[in-house]
């Protein structure tokens, strides 16, 4: 039986094992909790200099990491005009549904997507179980090229990965929010809107 | 699931508009996107089909001023409320740290405030979480409608659990309890937030 080690909760050391037909055994033990990711400037140094490189290997206009919650890590290249949080949302979305479409064919993920416009292609490469890559290319390049370096990168990235999933992990909550007292919230959310 | 990014300095929150069909939920988003200044809101990004039904989502980022230093973003999502649509709503839900219930008040769309009310419970529960354990506020809209429900029977049969609701005319044109709503969500995310320290 194929046995896949599943991160459940970004925080804390919780692991349940995701048998290949979706049964998930130890769920049980598992309690709620609220989950974060922290990303420290380190890691997000490093996938930025991972962005650089494939976006200068594979002759690509822009190069986007994000996680499948759609949430940007990093990016490198052209992104004047383009709507990063919003580019984030989407894809991530775009996975999302094409994973579901995976599974009703019985697959277990399409890892990667290829979209190809008149000006600008897209390559989006799942990464794992959590990270999207996105190298968006014009005529200069080729989609083999770009699969063919980001296949490369993407070893790179998993490390990083691994790297912000401990750190996530050990930062038990980051305390941002401990001094701040009921009328800071107040006030903060009153100004806002 | 809350997102900080030490680099941006950014902490980013997601809250999930839920409810039936029709029942206001991107009325909402769009409300709050043209009510709020344009330097504290990012693009509205609307995936809707001819008949005014989201087909995926929408999705509305809004920032908030620093805490700490630390910017606060808040990404604003709908869901899909027709039934057939309840793979792409459970996949929205992914990593929410807020909902929003969209009740419509009308007596003819009240089973489907309770049909929606009971999947999200069950694409919550597929994730492990409970309606009790997140920030959860529920909004009783379009209550400038003929032939609509009291408040009370409302509130009896979808709020049983006792959290923060809240009137709303999202359509017209000061959009009447839609801030309301949102405030009292972020305020229990950032109130959750801090005592998950």
């Amino acid at each position: 039986v194929s046995v896949y080690k599943v991160r459940l909760f970004a925080s804390k050391s919780v692991w349940v094992y995701l048998v290949r037909d979706s049964y998930l055994l130890s769920l049980n033990k598992v309690t709620v909790m609220l989950s974060q990711t922290v990303l420290y400037e380190e890691e997000q140094f490093r996938l930025k200099h991972v962005c650089s490189s494939l976006l200068k290997e594979a002759l690509a206009k822009t190069v986007i990491v994000l996680d499948r919650e759609g949430q940007m890590l990093a990016n490198s290249g052209d992104t004047e005009g383009v709507d990063l949080t919003a580019m984030a949302s989407l894809v991530a979305g775009m996975v999302a549904a094409t994973s579901g479409l995976a599974q009703l064919m019985g697959e277990d993920e399409f890892p990667a997507q290829a979209h190809e416009g008149k000006e600008s292609n897209l390559l989006l490469s799942c990464l794992g179980l959590n990270y999207i890559l996105v190298v968006i290319y014009d005529k200069q390049s080729s989609l083999g090229l770009v699969r063919l370096r980001a296949r490369k990168s993407s070893i790179e990235l998993l490390n990083i990965f691994k790297c912000i999933e401990e750190r996530s992990d050990k930062t038990d909550g980051v305390d941002l929010l401990s001094e701040i007292s009921d009328a800071d919230i107040e006030n903060l959310i009153g100004d806002a809107f | 699931v809350s997102f900080i990014n030490y680099s941006s300095r950014e902490i980013i929150l997601k809250i999930v508009y839920c409810g039936p069909g029709l029942c206001g939920k991107t009325t909402n988003i769009k409300f709050i996107h043209t009510a709020t200044n344009p330097d504290a809101r990012g693009k509205l990004v609307s995936l809707e089909t001819r008949q005014e039904r989201t087909l995926y989502f929408d999705f509305l980022p809004l920032s908030l001023p620093a805490i700490r230093g630390f910017k606060t973003r808040l990404h604003l999502y709908t869901v899909p409320g027709q039934v057939f649509y309840r793979a792409s709503r459970k996949l929205i839900l992914k990593g929410v740290d807020g909902i929003v219930f969209v009740a419509d008040s009308q007596t003819a769309r009240q089973e489907a405030n309770l049909v929606a009310m009971d999947d999200l419970e069950e694409n919550l529960g597929e994730y492990n979480l409970e309606i009790t354990k997140i920030p959860f506020v529920i909004q009783y809209n379009k209550r400038d409608l003929n032939d609509i429900l009291p408040v009370e029977t409302l509130r009896e049969d979808l709020n049983r659990w006792g959290v923060p609701d809240f009137e709303a005319i999202a359509a017209s044109s000061e959009g009447s309890g839609v801030f309301e709503t949102l405030k009292a969500v972020a305020k229990m995310i950032l109130v959750e937030l801090r005592r998950a320290r």
